[in-house]
């Protein structure tokens, strides 16, 4: 990468990031004021309101691979590649209904693990730990070499300084606003994220006209719009899968339903769903002009930022500077707060010191966040393999928890078998599909597999489960 | 045993010259398979500027420049069924060896049975879901 | 066959004025909660 010219003056690039670094820290000192005990730190208050529960599900969907994995897909699967990237927003729109339902079970709940441990017993729990805690550090770890990526390709920034940068900033803003400062910067980062896509797409169709892109990319790239190409169609439903994996399993999502003030968590998600929908499709539509532009792409991954800055110029590639810190900020302190709430309250307080008072439960927390921040900033320094691979490795064991999820949270006869080998079969049978027959197959594999267990396990072993045990704060009474 | 070595040094050195002589050459094996129209092109070389060219038939003979620039990277996408052949070079120097690349798209069948498989499951999570939250009340 | 230039044009259009409308409603909706003390 280091042949291509840089887009802004690495001068500008750190000006910028110490910028948007500061409004992030004194917002999160700010917000974290508000946080007075655990579920004020770990939950906002249990009361967040419409506005903001809509926002913080959006920006949270919209990372890094938003920005720069649809351009990606848009430029090695075509149109398909854009729409299948679009449908990860069934995710958000199916986990509506879930959201209510969660808050109704458990009103006091802290985590998705949290669920699984009443539901299902210990041992389908410690399953699920591993590939939650497994998909939120994958995750995680992606992030953060996006992150320095970025940095390095646009103002030069050294990788391994971006990526620390953008990690530190994250942990510390994290560490004392908690989930306050992760909904309330989400928001921010939202309106600043959408701003940025429009001025890029527009800027894109100021400087060609719509046909002479059309007319390049079927001269030149034919397969793009051909609607049979084979790897774009098995991408779509392995894609929207891998979305609602991600979403239905992930504490990202179960922690801001908890957080959501009662009956407006379905709203809230299905709004963020609709809100999202657009997203990819107008940051990946900016690859399909690569060409017309005339724009060498070094690295797919890349193709984003290369053509954004491109059009824009200078200007123009400050705002895509900042679109993508926040895109990485957003989905970086979501992961940094859920996984460490995840470790905190399933491992610390469930599994190894029941007694731990409010202070010393708020210290374990900010342990883990720095823990999980050095120790993702590790994984990141030698920058392995390309963006999607690494993610897409995590895709199979989300598929597979999907049907426990949700026959958990409606039937009755669900049961703990059912869903721990849904999760053992679907997972390592959609891993063999993902060297068998490509990663764009493997949540597919992963989620049908798990489901067929699932309902083959419901009619063999059918449990009678009491729902009121979700309920921790009743079952103590 | 000494001379032994030393002549070995030798014929190293040599080769490594003989291979450095060589300017521009891609990077990996000279013949690719490409199952979904798209590949990453790397090449090495010390240049300002290379020319990159691809072309359906192994001696050049229609040949379409895909890339001129300081670049050392181009990604190319959206390829039908077919072969193609690459060849790069720095400024006005000697063509890099050829790369070969195949480009056969997967079955349309598996991937509308898969589509097919993925439309089920999704079909089925929804109704389960829309179906849970209208009929179950809620708890309190 | 493939898609045609009429059906991308809208495909994208419509997505650059979804995510438009998308950031008047979000400060709409914050505007909103704000003045009926739901923020959070």
């Amino acid at each position: 990468m280091n042949h291509q010219s840089f887009i802004i003056s690495p001068e500008t690039g750190w000006i910028l990031l110490a910028v948007l670094s500061a409004l992030w820290i004194f917002l999160g000192v700010y917000w974290g004021k508000k946080a007075k005990n655990m579920d004020g730190f770990m939950l906002a208050g249990r009361n967040v309101g419409l506005a903001f529960g809509a926002a913080t599900a959006m920006a949270t969907w919209v990372t890094s691979n938003t920005t720069m994995l649809a351009p990606q897909f848009a430029l090695q699967l075509g149109i398909w590649g854009m729409i299948a990237y679009s449908t990860a927003s069934f995710g958000l729109f199916l986990f509506a209904p879930l959201a209510n339902r969660i808050k109704a079970l458990m009103p006091t709940g802290y985590t998705s693990g949290d669920f699984i441990r009443l539901r299902y017993g210990k041992f389908t729990w410690y399953v699920f730990l591993v590939i939650s805690i497994f998909y939120g550090f994958t995750w995680l770890v992606s992030m953060g070499m996006a992150g320095g990526i970025l940095m390095n390709a646009i103002a030069g920034i050294p990788y391994e300084l971006g990526m620390t940068v953008i990690l530190g900033v994250c942990v510390v803003y994290t560490l004392f606003g908690g989930l306050y400062a992760v909904i309330g910067t989400d928001f921010i980062q939202s309106l600043i994220i959408l701003i940025g896509i429009v001025v890029v797409g527009v800027g894109v169709l100021t400087q060609v006209d719509f046909g002479h892109i059309y007319i390049n990319v079927l001269d030149e790239k034919p397969m793009l719009l051909n609607a049979l190409m084979p790897a774009a169609i098995m991408s779509v439903f392995n894609n929207l899968l891998f979305g609602l994996g991600e979403v239905f399993h992930s504490n990202v999502w179960w922690s801001r339903a908890f957080a959501m003030r009662e009956k407006i968590g379905k709203k809230a998600y299905l709004l963020s769903g609709l809100f999202w929908f657009p997203v990819p499709i107008a940051a990946g539509f900016i690859a399909l002009t690569s060409g017309s532009l005339g724009v060498n792409i070094t690295s797919p991954d890349m193709v984003g930022p290369l053509v954004a800055s491109h059009v824009l110029g200078q200007a123009g590639a400050v705002i895509v500077f900042a679109v993508f810190f926040c895109s990485l900020a957003s989905s970086i302190d979501s992961l940094l707060a859920a996984t460490s709430d995840l470790i905190t309250e399933d491992i610390y307080r469930k599994m190894i010191n029941p007694k731990a008072g409010e202070k010393l439960l708020r210290k374990v927390s900010a342990g883990i966040i720095i823990g999980l921040g050095v120790l993702a900033w590790a994984f990141c320094m030698p920058r392995i393999g390309t963006l999607a691979t690494v993610l897409f490795f995590a895709g199979p064991m989300v598929g597979s928890t999907i049907w426990p999820i949700v026959t958990g949270l409606f039937w009755r006869k669900a049961n703990a078998k059912g869903a721990m080998l849904g999760m053992i079969l679907g997972s390592s049978i959609g891993l063999v599909a993902y060297f068998q027959l490509g990663w764009y197959t493997a949540s597919l594999i992963g989620a049908a597999v798990s489901m067929v267990t699932v309902l083959v396990c419901t009619y063999l072993f059918p449990d009678d489960f009491e729902w009121n045990t979700l309920n921790e704060s009743k079952s103590q009474e | 045993m000494v001379s032994k070595l030393s002549l070995a040094l030798g014929i190293y050195c040599w080769a490594m010259s003989v291979v450095q002589a060589q300017e521009v050459e891609f990077v990996g094996e000279s013949l690719q398979v490409a199952p979904s129209g798209y590949i990453q092109l790397d090449w090495s070389g010390e240049a300002e500027f290379f020319w990159l060219e691809q072309a359906k038939d192994s001696l050049f003979e229609e040949t379409k420049v895909i890339y001129r620039g300081p670049d050392k990277a181009s990604f190319v996408s959206g390829l039908l069924d077919g072969q193609y052949y690459y060849r790069v070079k720095a400024n006005e120097g000697e063509w890099s060896n050829v790369l070969q690349v195949q480009v056969q798209h997967q079955s349309l069948n598996l991937a509308l049975t898969l589509s097919g498989l993925g439309l089920l499951v999704f079909s089925l999570t929804s109704v389960v879901i829309i179906k849970g939250s209208r009929s179950t009340p809620s708890t309190s | 066959m493939n898609f045609s230039e009429l059906f991308l044009s809208v495909l994208i259009g419509t997505s650059l004025l979804g995510i438009t409308v998308t950031v008047i409603a979000l400060v709409w909706l914050l505007i909103r909660d704000i003045k009926s003390k739901q923020l959070w």
